[in-house]
């Protein structure tokens, strides 16, 4: 049976699982971007309330494998509280939380490190604070931040799998279904393969054009 | 009219604090050039930025048409009004040492942007700039592609299209040719007639000879000698005259 033929036979679980793996992507995306942005402004503003305790909670998560932090919430979680939880909830949670601090971290260093002559220029030049934070500050800190945050996401995207260790019908996990059906290891995993890259091109298509429409390199030539 | 009365100036933090000026007074009075000179680390650009209160002197008294700032100011009220647009004019426009292009607007977007909205006559002003100071071939760059030559001119035509009433340039010319110094410097000439007060940081002892209405040479944060053009000729002190012979030194003139 070769990729063709197992594609075929399997493609609706194929697709389940990509839609699952995606549903939990997007929420694991869209949750650690708005999070993690709210955070990393927070954090960068009030920086011993708020900005110490987030970076310490960044670097414990860092050390710790997403794996494991992921099966320390699941089971430890529901014996301490007596709740099932389901395990789609629970790899969402987990990689939100990792995504959330993460994105803080990127929006945080850019916001610290911001070039204070800009904001200054632009004060001289008359514009005001509203004004400086969208034309100027916003502007700068996105270009700064798209390549890490948009690295961040892929490998938000490539964690998905470690839900298929919790029970979670992801696409790992019905490649690993299929595979104990038939048997052929080279063939299922190429095709999952072939998947990840077909919904990783577009991103890193999306990835290429930000960066060469506002990545454009601002140092001097 | 612009006065600075004794103000003294300290950075660092609190553990480690410099003195940069100390006991400064000056009048910068309307349709007058200043020329502040002096070497390198002697508080030049901090007095700049001290007048234009983007640096907060911590002692002392700044007006600007009457309007008192005194310091310590430990209150709210916003100091630095003088650079908001009033209709087609501004209190006061700066061009700094380090330029402070903002890197993802092209040259052109950097001189429009802070107006808003280009009127026929600014748009006629800016041909004319653009003619002037030779930046035709440049105007469209981003800064990071621009020489430093044309960077400083940039940030001189951006600051003079906000008309300011009171324009202060820290060391502009320093990366132009001599035909493009003396275009510039000419043309704060021209606007200083037009009652536009014009302090600058420059070496180009030439130009403060034949323009200047005070020079004001600093050195070590003080004030060393201040008065008209002809102290350029006669220095009182033998740290001026050993600074004015080195630069005639190097620029190559004798009177």
């Amino acid at each position: 049976m070769n990729v063709f033929e197992i594609i075929t036979k399997y493609h609706r679980e194929f697709l389940i699982g990509i839609g699952v793996t995606l549903k939990i992507a997007i929420l694991v995306w869209g949750i650690g971007i708005i999070a993690g942005s709210f955070l990393g402004i927070l954090g960068a503003k009030f920086k011993k309330s708020i900005g110490i305790p987030s970076r310490t909670i960044s670097f414990i998560l860092s050390g710790i494998p997403a794996l494991v932090f992921l099966f320390w919430l699941h089971y430890p979680a529901q014996n301490i509280f007596h709740v099932v939880i389901d395990g789609y909830y629970s790899t969402v949670f987990a990689l939100s939380v990792i995504n959330t601090f993460l994105i803080a971290d990127l929006v945080r260093n850019a916001l610290v490190s911001f070039p204070e002559q800009y904001i200054i220029s632009a004060e001289v030049m008359g514009f005001n604070p509203k004004e400086i934070t969208w034309k100027i500050q916003l502007p700068l800190i996105i270009r700064q931040i798209i390549p890490g945050l948009l690295i961040a996401e892929i490998v938000m995207l490539q964690s998905t799998l470690f839900g298929s260790f919790i029970g979670v019908d992801e696409i790992f996990r019905i490649a690993l279904r299929v595979n104990s059906e038939i048997y052929r290891p080279v063939e299922v995993f190429s095709t999952l393969a072939v998947f990840f890259l077909i919904i990783s091109l577009p991103i890193a298509g999306l990835a290429g054009w930000l960066n060469r429409k506002y990545s454009r390199n601002l140092s001097k030539v | 009219m612009i006065e600075v009365n004794n103000i003294n100036v300290e950075l660092g933090n609190n553990g480690f604090k410099k003195t940069i000026l100390t006991d400064i007074s000056l009048k910068l009075e309307k349709g007058t050039i200043t020329v502040l000179t002096g070497p390198s680390g002697s508080g030049k650009s901090t007095l700049l930025k001290s007048i234009s209160m983007l640096i907060r002197p911590t002692s002392g008294e700044i007006s600007i048409d009457g309007n008192k700032h005194i310091f310590p100011c430990n209150s709210e009220v916003k100091i630095r009004d003088h650079f908001k647009k009033d209709g087609d004019k501004q209190k006061m426009g700066i061009v700094f040492q380090d330029l402070h292009l903002i890197p993802h607007w092209t040259n052109h977007q950097n001189i429009i942007y802070p107006l808003k909205a280009l009127t026929k006559e600014q748009k006629e002003k800016l041909e004319l700039f653009i003619e002037l100071f030779q930046m035709g071939n440049f105007i469209n760059n981003y800064p990071n592609e621009s020489s430093r030559g044309e960077e400083q001119r940039v940030a001189l035509v951006r600051a003079l299209m906000m008309n300011p009433e009171y324009l202060l340039l820290d060391e502009i010319t320093s990366a132009l040719d001599p035909e493009q110094t003396v275009n510039i410097l000419k043309y704060c000439d021209k606007i200083k007639k037009s009652g536009t007060s014009i302090l600058i940081i420059t070496h180009y002892i030439p130009f403060a000879k034949k323009a200047a209405d005070q020079v004001i040479f600093l050195d070590k944060g003080l004030i060393v000698e201040k008065g008209t053009n002809l102290i350029l000729s006669n220095p009182q002190t033998e740290r001026m005259r050993g600074f004015i012979d080195s630069l005639k030194y190097i620029v190559g003139i004798e009177n």
